[in-house]
C-alpha cells in the first residue's frame, strides 16, 4: 500500500550531507535518506538543523585577519 | 592594439562628412529623381536627431566637404558660438523641440548658411571642381583622435559617415588612401552613402578596408529611410544586423604622375608608387631604374611579368627595377 | 532567505500599465523619446528602421535583418516592444508601429507639433539667477539628507514629512513600537548600495504608487518625470505649461532635490542634475557632487562633449589582500562602507579597512547580496583602478561570491514523501503525473520513492487512490 509522509526535502552537497548524518546519529530527525545530495527530514527540525549547520561550518572556517592582531 | 570590443553602454560618436559641392547638388536637383541640398539637409538633420535619440550621450559632428576646402558644421568653435549668440540667432527657445536636437540643428543650419554665403574664401585649390573629401576625412580623424584621447574609459566608439554626391577626384587619391589606412589602424569604420553620381572607387575601397557600410542610393527622395535603416545602427548593433555591403569593390588606383585612374600600371619596387607610364626615375623616392620600359601592350594582351621581358633579368626583384602591376 | 526584488526599474513599472495609459503617454513626444531610450539596442534600431514605413512588416522580414546569433536578442527586443505597446500586430500578422507613437516620435525627431512637452524656458531673466554649481550643491544636500537620515547620522536636518512618509511606504524604513524614530530595513540597506540614479528612480516609482493612491493623474505624473529628463541643466523653466498636478509635484520633487525653486509659488523652476540624468541610463551623478568642477565652461564646446561622458568620482581602492582604501570624508559613504567592510583606521581624507568573512556575512544578514557589494565596489572604484582589467581583483570578487554561496549550502522545501508502491506501473504513472504537474522534486524509480511539493499532495493522493481503485476493479 502506498504511504505518504509529510516533511521537508533537504538538498545539499555531500559534505553537508555527512554533517547531517552525523547530527542525526544523536537526534534522529531523518525520515528517509534518499541519496547523496537529498535527505528527507521531519519539518520541525529544519530551523534547528540550519543553525546547527551554521555553527559547525563557522567553526571550520578560516578567517584571514585576526581582529586581535594589533597591526590591523 | 586598439580595443574593438563593443557593448550596449558605449557612447557613439558619429562624424558625418557632408559633400556640399554646389555643382554636384545642382545636377542632383535636376536629375530624374531630384534631390536638392535643402531637402537632403532636412533629412540628414532628422537622421542626426535619430542618432542622438538612440542614446542620451550619443554625439554627432558634421564636416562640410566643399569645393576646395572643408569646414566644421558642428560643433562650432567657442568664438563662433559667442558671435552667434551676440547676433541673437539662438533666442528662439521653444517647448516643442528637444533642446539637444534643436541646438545641433540650429548650429548646422547656421554654419551651412554662412558656408554658402561665403564666396570670399580664396578658392585656390579648385582642382577640377571636386569636393575636398580627403581634407574632410583628415579633419574627421583628427577630431576623433582628440575625443578618444580625452576618453580614458574607452567608452566612445567613433565612426565616420560620408555622404557623397560628387565623383572621385584622382588628385586626392594619395591623401584619401592615407586617411583610410589611418582609420583602419584606429579601427574606425567609414560608412559611405552615395547619394548622387556614379561609382566612386576610392570611397568604395575606404568602406571595404575599414569594414564600413557602402550604399548606392537608388531613390534619393527616400534618403532618410536609407540613412535610418543602413547607417544608423551603432557599432554594437552591427554585430547582429545584416547591413548592405558592396560585393564587387572597385580596387583601381590613381597613378602618381598624371592622377589618372588606371587598370594596369607600373609600380616602383622601392616605395610602391604607381605610375601610368614609365619614367627612368621614381618621382617619389628618386630611385633610378636600371632598365628600360617594357614595350607597349602588343596584340597579345597584357604584358606578363616575365624575366625575359626585362632587359635586366637579374635585377628584376632587386631595388632599382620597375615592374608592371595589375591593380584590378 | 529570499532576495527582495526591487522595483527600481522604470521599465518593469511601465510594463504593468494598461494599453490605454500608453495611448495617453505616447501623446507627448518627450515621453516617447524617454520610453524609446529604455529599449535594448536592437529594439531601438528596429523602431528607427520602420518608423517611416507606413505598411506593416512581416515578422519574417524583420528576422532576415538579423544574423543568426542575434536572433535571441531580436526576440527579446520584439517582446519588449510589444510589452510597451510600441509595436502592434495587425490582423494579417504584420508588425506596425503604434500610430500615436509614430506620429509623436516623429515630432520629437523633427521638432514639430504643439505639444509643449520639452518644457518652456522662461522668457524673462531671473533676478535671482543660480548657476550649475549651486544646483549641484542643492541637489546633493537634499538627496544626501535623505540618505543620511536613513543611515542614522545625525548631522543633517530631518527630511520633510513627505519624504519620511515615502520612506516608510516604500518599506525602506519602518517604525518600531519601542522607539519613536524610523528604522532602516533590509530593503533600505540594499537601497543604499545602489547608484544615485537607481535610487532616485526607486524613490520616484514609489512616488508613482503613492500618486495613484492620492488620485493624481498617473499619465501627467509620468509625462512630467520624462519631461524633466529632457531639460537642460542650468536653464530656468516656466511653470506655465504645467498642469495642476504637475505643479503640485514640483513641491515634492523639490524635497528630493530633483528640482529647485527659490520659494513656493515661484513662477520658475530649475531642474538639477538629478533630474536631467533621469532618462540617461546609468551615467548619473556621483554622490560627491560638490567635488565635480564645472570646468567645462572654460574649454571649447568640442572638448566639453567628451568630458561630459566620463564622470569621475570613484574613491575606492581594493587590493588583492582584501584591503580597502576609501578616499572620502563623507560620513554617508563611510556609513555605507561600514555595511560590508570592517573599518580599521580613519584619516582626515580617507578611511581604510578590510573585507572579511565576518563583515561580509553581516552584510548578508542585512539582506545585501554579493552582487550588490561587487557592483558597489565597481561603480565607486577609483580612477586608478579603472585602468586595469579586470577592474576588481578576481580573488576578492570570487571570495565574496563564495561567502554568499556558503550561506546557502542547504535548500529546504516542504514536501511529501511517497513510498511503498507495490506495483512498478503504479509508481511510473504517479511519477509521470507529478512530473506533468511540475511538482516532482525528487524520485527514484528503483526504490519506488518520490518526493513532491507539499501543495500538490491532495491532487496526487486523489489521483493515486483513483488509479489503485481502478486497478482493483479491472484486476
Amino acid at each position: 500500500m502506498v504511504n505518504a509522509v509529510t516533511g521537508v526535502l533537504i538538498e545539499c552537497d555531500t559534505t553537508v550531507k555527512a554533517i547531517i548524518k552525523n547530527l542525526d546519529s544523536k537526534h534522529h530527525f531523518i525520515v528517509d535518506d534518499l541519496d547523496d545530495t537529498h535527505v528527507f527530514i521531519v519539518s520541525t527540525w529544519v530551523e534547528r538543523l540550519k543553525s546547527e549547520l551554521e555553527r559547525l561550518l563557522d567553526e571550520n572556517a578560516y578567517t584571514i585577519s585576526d581582529p586581535k592582531d594589533p597591526k590591523n | 592594439m586598439l580595443d574593438t570590443a563593443t557593448s550596449e553602454d558605449d557612447t557613439n560618436l558619429l562624424v558625418t562628412i557632408v559633400d556640399t559641392n554646389p555643382l554636384a547638388w545642382q545636377q542632383s536637383a535636376t536629375a530624374k529623381i531630384p534631390l536638392s541640398l535643402d531637402d537632403a539637409i532636412r533629412q540628414i538633420l532628422i537622421f542626426f536627431n535619430a542618432h542622438m535619440a538612440l542614446k542620451h550621450d550619443n554625439k554627432v559632428a558634421a564636416i562640410a566637404s566643399h569645393i576646395g576646402h572643408c569646414k566644421f558644421l558642428y560643433p562650432v568653435t567657442d568664438a563662433e558660438t559667442h558671435r552667434r549668440q551676440a547676433n541673437q540667432y539662438k533666442i528662439s527657445k521653444d517647448a516643442n523641440a528637444y533642446p539637444n536636437f534643436k541646438d545641433v540643428n540650429d548650429d548646422i543650419i547656421e554654419s551651412l548658411r554662412s558656408l554658402m554665403l561665403d564666396t570670399d574664401t580664396p578658392q585656390k585649390n579648385l582642382n577640377d571642381g571636386t569636393s575636398m573629401i580627403s581634407g574632410a576625412l583628415s579633419m574627421a580623424l583628427c577630431y576623433i583622435n582628440r575625443i578618444m584621447n580625452q576618453d580614458d574609459l574607452g567608452r566612445i566608439k567613433p565612426r565616420i559617415l560620408v555622404l557623397s554626391v560628387s565623383p572621385d577626384s584622382p588628385y586626392q587619391y594619395i591623401s584619401i588612401m592615407n586617411a583610410v589606412f589611418s582609420a583602419q589602424k584606429m579601427s574606425i569604420p567609414i560608412d559611405v552613402c552615395k547619394v548622387y553620381g556614379g561609382e566612386v572607387a576610392f570611397l568604395q575601397q575606404a568602406s571595404h578596408i575599414t569594414g564600413g557600410v557602402y550604399l548606392d542610393v537608388e531613390n534619393p527622395q527616400a534618403l532618410l529611410q536609407y540613412l535610418l535603416f543602413s547607417f544608423l545602427p551603432e557599432r554594437y548593433a552591427r554585430n547582429y544586423l545584416c547591413l548592405p555591403n558592396k560585393e564587387q569593390v572597385d580596387f583601381r588606383a590613381a597613378c602618381f604622375c598624371h592622377k589618372r585612374i588606371i587598370d594596369i600600371g607600373y609600380v616602383c619596387s622601392v616605395c610602391l608608387s604607381i605610375f601610368c607610364s614609365w619614367s627612368p626615375v621614381c618621382s617619389t623616392c628618386r630611385t633610378k631604374f636600371a632598365f628600360r620600359a617594357l614595350p607597349p601592350l602588343a596584340g597579345k594582351g597584357r604584358p606578363a611579368i616575365s624575366r625575359t621581358a626585362s632587359p635586366a633579368p637579374s635585377a628584376a626583384a632587386s631595388p632599382g627595377s620597375s615592374s608592371p602591376m595589375s591593380t584590378t | 532567505m529570499s532576495v527582495i526584488n526591487f522595483k527600481t526599474n522604470i521599465y518593469d513599472y511601465l510594463e504593468t500599465l494598461p494599453i490605454f495609459t500608453f495611448q495617453r503617454l505616447f501623446q507627448k513626444p518627450a515621453t516617447c523619446l524617454a520610453i524609446f531610450r529604455l529599449l535594448p539596442a536592437i529594439g531601438r534600431q528596429i523602431v528607427m528602421s520602420i518608423l517611416y514605413v507606413e505598411n506593416p512588416i512581416s515578422l519574417k522580414d524583420i528576422q532576415s535583418w538579423v544574423y543568426k546569433d542575434g536572433h535571441k536578442k531580436l526576440q527579446e527586443a520584439l517582446h519588449k516592444l510589444s510589452k510597451l505597446h510600441i509595436l502592434e500586430e495587425t490582423p494579417e500578422k504584420g508588425l506596425i508601429v503604434n500610430s500615436t507613437f509614430r506620429l509623436e516620435f516623429k515630432n520629437a525627431l523633427s521638432g514639430g507639433g504643439e505639444h509643449q512637452s520639452f518644457g518652456l524656458p522662461c522668457a524673462t531673466v531671473d533676478k535671482h539667477k543660480v548657476d550649475i554649481a549651486f544646483l549641484d550643491h542643492f541637489a546633493s544636500t537634499q538627496w544626501e539628507a535623505i540618505l543620511h537620515y536613513m543611515v542614522g547620522t545625525t548631522m543633517t536636518k530631518r527630511p520633510s514629512r513627505g519624504v519620511l512618509n515615502l520612506l516608510q511606504k516604500s518599506d525602506l524604513m519602518n517604525s518600531t513600537a519601542s522607539e519613536s524614530g524610523l528604522h532602516i530595513t533590509n530593503k533600505g540597506f540594499q537601497f543604499l548600495l545602489q547608484d544615485v540614479n537607481t535610487q532616485v528612480w526607486a524613490f520616484l516609482l514609489q512616488y508613482l504608487d503613492m500618486a495613484e493612491m492620492l488620485k493624481m493623474d498617473l499619465v501627467e505624473v509620468l509625462n512630467f518625470l520624462f519631461q524633466l529628463g529632457s531639460l537642460e541643466l542650468g536653464q530656468d523653466y516656466s511653470v506655465e505649461t504645467l498642469t495642476e498636478t504637475q505643479q503640485q509635484m514640483l513641491e515634492d520633487l523639490g524635497d528630493y532635490g530633483i528640482v529647485y525653486r527659490r520659494k513656493k509659488g515661484s513662477r520658475r523652476f530649475y531642474p538639477t542634475r538629478l533630474a536631467t540624468t533621469l532618462t540617461s541610463g546609468t551615467s548619473a551623478l556621483v554622490t560627491s557632487l560638490s567635488k565635480k568642477e564645472t570646468g567645462t565652461a572654460a574649454s571649447s564646446a568640442m572638448i566639453a562633449a567628451a568630458e561630459e561622458s566620463h564622470d569621475e568620482g570613484g574613491f575606492l581602492i581594493l587590493e588583492t589582500n582584501y584591503r580597502v582604501y576609501a578616499y572620502t570624508e563623507s560620513p554617508l559613504q563611510i556609513a555605507v562602507l561600514n555595511l560590508f567592510i570592517q573599518l580599521k583606521s580613519r584619516f582626515p581624507n580617507m578611511v581604510s579597512g578590510v573585507i572579511t568573512r565576518e563583515s561580509v556575512r553581516n552584510a548578508f544578514l542585512n539582506g545585501i547580496t554579493a552582487d550588490q557589494i561587487i557592483s558597489y565596489l565597481q561603480t565607486h572604484a577609483h580612477p586608478q583602478m579603472r585602468k586595469r582589467a579586470p577592474l576588481l581583483p578576481l580573488t576578492v570578487v570570487d571570495q565574496i561570491r563564495l561567502w554568499e554561496m556558503e550561506r546557502n549550502r542547504v535548500e529546504d522545501k516542504a514536501a511529501y514523501l511517497y513510498k511503498d508502491f507495490n506495483v512498478q506501473a503504479d509508481f511510473d504513472a504517479a511519477e509521470k503525473y507529478a512530473k506533468d504537474l511540475d511538482v516532482l522534486l525528487w524520485s527514484n524509480s528503483k526504490q519506488r520513492k518520490m518526493v513532491i511539493a507539499q501543495e500538490a499532495h491532495e491532487t496526487l493522493r486523489t489521483y493515486i487512490k483513483r488509479r489503485l481503485a481502478g486497478n482493483r476493479d479491472t484486476g
